[in-house]
């Protein structure tokens, strides 16, 4: 569910899908008697209320266009703000084994080659059919970006 | 998983905006109903990122990217991550070198060149004559202690003689020990009270200690360590124990005994809250006792004490298998009689719970069927244990039968009657727990079956647990905990993880188990599943102690015990009132250890059965207490 809200660009994802559980939990006693379809589908109708009621709010709250309607802002960082990211890279890729920080590291090289061959090549170099290295790199990636986020974090407090 | 070109290309277009209203629908719906799905969406998502951060999007592409995708704070951070990483990899390039992995590099380094072969020969020639001369001489080393233990047999036989008559009234220990006599067990407020012939034990000391001076063999340390078991010198017990157990490995009567000071030790020392005493000693106990009945299956002392060890941790069913072994092979002695009444005792807390469950079973049911939510919310409260919510965890089972055999709408009315006590405690007492899992079984009917082995899983998995076998327990929780993952129940799989946790310090594993308590605790905290959050407190303050961070395990356990009042959690407060009395009387607080002790009988009388189980508990406790 919070993949549903963060897919339609809602900033807070984990609180809308919270208030979408809570109000399905309400209903709860009268749904286990009365309906009678996919629960998916409920909840989709639900979750799909919860946002437009976001939306609404939004709208009233900040008087004009919606944050998902605004072209896309530049995404610069202060060179500080950089550094520290990078710095807090190179941390986070040292927790990982060797073998898993060379699989990052070589995916993100760049390099001429197109991405399906570079991808079956990497697959080759590391024993992995194309799928799970994408997984694998995915769940990798995953690590790291918590990783990064609380090493800023705690770079960043005063 | 698999990726599928058709699925891919959809939730590309999904995630750049330009999938119709018909095709929005089914990947959003698809990600409401299918982990497997979120996880296949993410993976596309940040390859999107990558390419956008490499500079290697069609221009179109990019377009569409900026305006849709890049609108939350979320995905601008992870776009920074990704030109991040993109960057670094650039900074280091990794030498693209085929790692040679010559499995027979390590062959030829021990073994090239040839001088090594020719060296170790003859290194294993010389071990080779080494031990040889070493037998053939423990041969002659053999004899003379055989010599040896003739000549001071008499003065052993006359020490064991003497404690005899020392122990005849009254022994000083529940466990048995090898060699001695049946006296009654008496359990004495201090020392100097206990009626032991001081004199006959003087001697017995005498001559063992003589004994060991002279020939320090395996009999004599062994009957030494009697001695020092029986005057409850549990230190110096256990070394006389271990020097024997070196010299005579194979001796089933030294592990029993070993065995039997190991637990004492562990009574003694009692580490806080825990049943049964420190962990690593019951283990340690365990083990010894095991052993002995290894080599020889009909060792009394060994099945009595294996007994004891396992009643006194409240693993009530193997307690009860040994008793009735021990009385299958002695039914007559004074010994059996013990027995018996331990067997009764057994019985009747067994037949006390069971009783009282089903009370609260039909109090639910009645107050539910009249609509009384209080009422209903009153049974509902008690019915929480250790391993569950009774009547939570009876209506979920016969929901998946039900729902199994076909029987739809008396399916449903389980999960109705769930529905109702979830609701009512998350309105009442701001516990979801049981909501989210009326909600889960009610969106997850389809997979009952794989929902129903999770659930028999945990059902085995505390079985095991009860009989010490954590290993098994621990991969049973393990199994339980990836269906019930894989499937969405992440109130269930997070009470698996709690067990595993349990179990990992059941085994001593302090450094694993504290981890998984403070991470259920954390996620049950975000979630509002008080009850589970404070089973995971308490498993927490268990490791604390272990680690000797005493402040942060008497912080952990009021906060068990207050998220077990906010819930009405009568089982949850004595709990954590045990162990809050057992901390403080450790840490020498006896006013702070007494008034807890008080608190929790208090609270014990009120309620029902499962509660003044701990009754006991707290009686000895305040015992203790009023010492000071």
């Amino acid at each position: 569910m919070i993949a549903f809200f963060d897919c339609r660009g809602c900033a807070d994802a984990e609180g809308l899908a919270d208030e979408t559980i809570n109000r399905v939990i309400r209903q709860i006693t009268s749904l286990t008697s009365k309906f009678d379809g996919e629960p998916a589908r409920y909840f989709y109708g639900v979750a799909h209320y919860v946002h437009l009621e976001y939306l609404e709010k939004h709208v009233k709250r900040d008087g004009g266009p919606l944050t998902e309607a605004m072209p896309a802002p530049v995404v610069s960082a202060q060179a500080e703000e950089k550094e520290l990211k990078l710095a807090c890279l190179d941390r986070c890729l040292q927790k990982l084994q060797p073998d898993e920080r060379e699989m990052v590291t070589e995916y993100y090289r760049e390099d001429k080659q197109a991405k399906i061959d570079r991808r079956k090549w990497l697959a080759e170099r590391f024993g992995y059919s194309v799928n799970a290295l994408r997984i694998k790199v995915h769940r990798l990636r995953g690590e790291l970006y918590g990783c990064i986020t609380t090493c800023v974090r705690r770079e960043t407090k005063f | 998983m698999t990726f599928h070109a058709e699925e891919e290309n959809l939730i590309r277009l999904y995630l750049l905006g330009e999938a119709n209203e018909e095709e929005r629908r089914r990947v959003e719906e698809s990600l409401l109903g299918d982990s497997e799905y979120v996880e296949r969406l993410r993976v596309i998502e940040e390859e999107l990122i990558d390419d956008y951060a490499r500079g290697a999007m069609a221009a179109s592409e990019r377009k569409l990217f900026e305006k849709h995708f890049l609108s939350t704070p979320k995905r601008m951070n992870k776009l920074a991550a990704a030109r991040a990483l993109v960057e670094f990899a650039a900074a280091n390039a990794v030498v693209n070198q085929e790692k040679t992995r010559d499995k027979g590099s390590w062959w030829r380094a021990m073994f090239f060149p040839q001088w090594k072969i020719a060296v170790y020969a003859a290194l294993v020639l010389g071990a080779g004559l080494g031990i040889w001369r070493w037998f053939s001489g423990q041969s002659v080393i053999e004899q003379a202690m055989t010599a040896m233990n003739k000549a001071y047999q008499p003065g052993i036989e006359q020490a064991m003689k003497e404690m005899n008559q020392a122990y005849r009234e009254q022994r000083t220990l529940k466990s048995r020990i090898t060699r001695l006599d049946y006296a009654p067990f008496v359990e004495t407020r201090g020392e100097g009270q206990e009626r032991v012939d001081l004199t006959a034990r003087d001697r017995a000391e005498r001559f063992l200690l003589d004994a060991t001076a002279e020939s320090s063999n395996s009999t004599a340390h062994h009957a030494l360590g009697r001695l020092y078991l029986a005057e409850k010198k549990f230190d110096q017990a256990i070394a006389e124990f271990e020097q024997a157990r070196k010299l005579d490995p194979d001796n089933p009567s030294l592990h029993s005994d070993l065995g039997a000071a190991l637990f004492e030790q562990s009574q003694l020392e009692a580490p806080p809250g825990t049943a049964g005493g420190d962990p690593r000693w019951f283990n340690r106990s365990l083990e010894h006792f095991n052993r002995a009945l290894e080599l020889d299956d009909s060792l009394l002392e060994a099945i009595f004490n294996r007994a004891l060890l396992r009643q006194s941790a409240g693993l009530l069913t193997p307690a009860k298998d040994d008793w009735e072994r021990y009385l299958r092979q002695d039914a007559a002695s004074q010994w059996a009689e013990e027995a018996r009444n331990n067997l009764r005792l057994i019985e009747k807390q067994n037949n006390r719970v069971s009783q009282r469950e089903g009370d609260l079973f039909r109090d639910f049911q009645q107050a539910y069927q009249a609509g009384n939510e209080q009422a209903a919310l009153r049974a509902f409260s008690r019915a929480h244990l250790r391993d569950g919510n009774y009547i939570a965890g009876k209506l979920i089972d016969e929901f998946l039968d039900l729902t199994q055999y076909g029987e739809r709408k008396e399916a449903q009315e389980r999960l109705k009657a769930l529905a109702f006590a979830g609701e009512a405690a998350m309105r009442n007492l701001g516990e979801r727990y049981f909501a989210d899992l009326a909600l889960f079984y009610w969106a997850a009917a389809g997979y009952a079956p794989k929902l129903a082995r999770a659930r028999r899983l945990m059902k085995s998995a505390y079985q095991s647990y009860t009989e010490t076998h954590n290993s098994r327990a621990i991969e049973s929780y393990l199994e339980a905990r990836q269906i019930f993952e894989s499937n969405g129940n992440f109130g269930e799989a997070l009470l698996a993880e709690f067990w595993i946790g349990f179990c990992r310090l059941r085994q001593a594993d302090v450094q694993r188990s504290l981890p998984s308590f403070d991470r259920v605790s954390a996620r049950c905290e975000a979630r509002g599943y008080k009850w589970l959050q404070s089973l995971a407190l308490i498993g927490a303050t268990n490791a604390q102690l272990r680690l000797m961070e005493y402040s942060q395990a008497v912080r952990s356990s009021w906060r068990a015990y207050r998220l077990s009042q906010q819930i009405a959690d009568d089982n949850g407060m004595l709990r954590s009132l045990s162990i809050l009395a057992n901390t403080y009387r450790h840490l020498g607080k006896f006013h702070d250890s007494w008034q807890a002790a008080q608190q929790g009988i208090k609270l014990a009388d009120g309620a029902s059965c499962v509660a003044s189980r701990a009754g006991w508990a707290f009686t000895v406790i305040l015992k203790a207490a009023s010492r000071v």
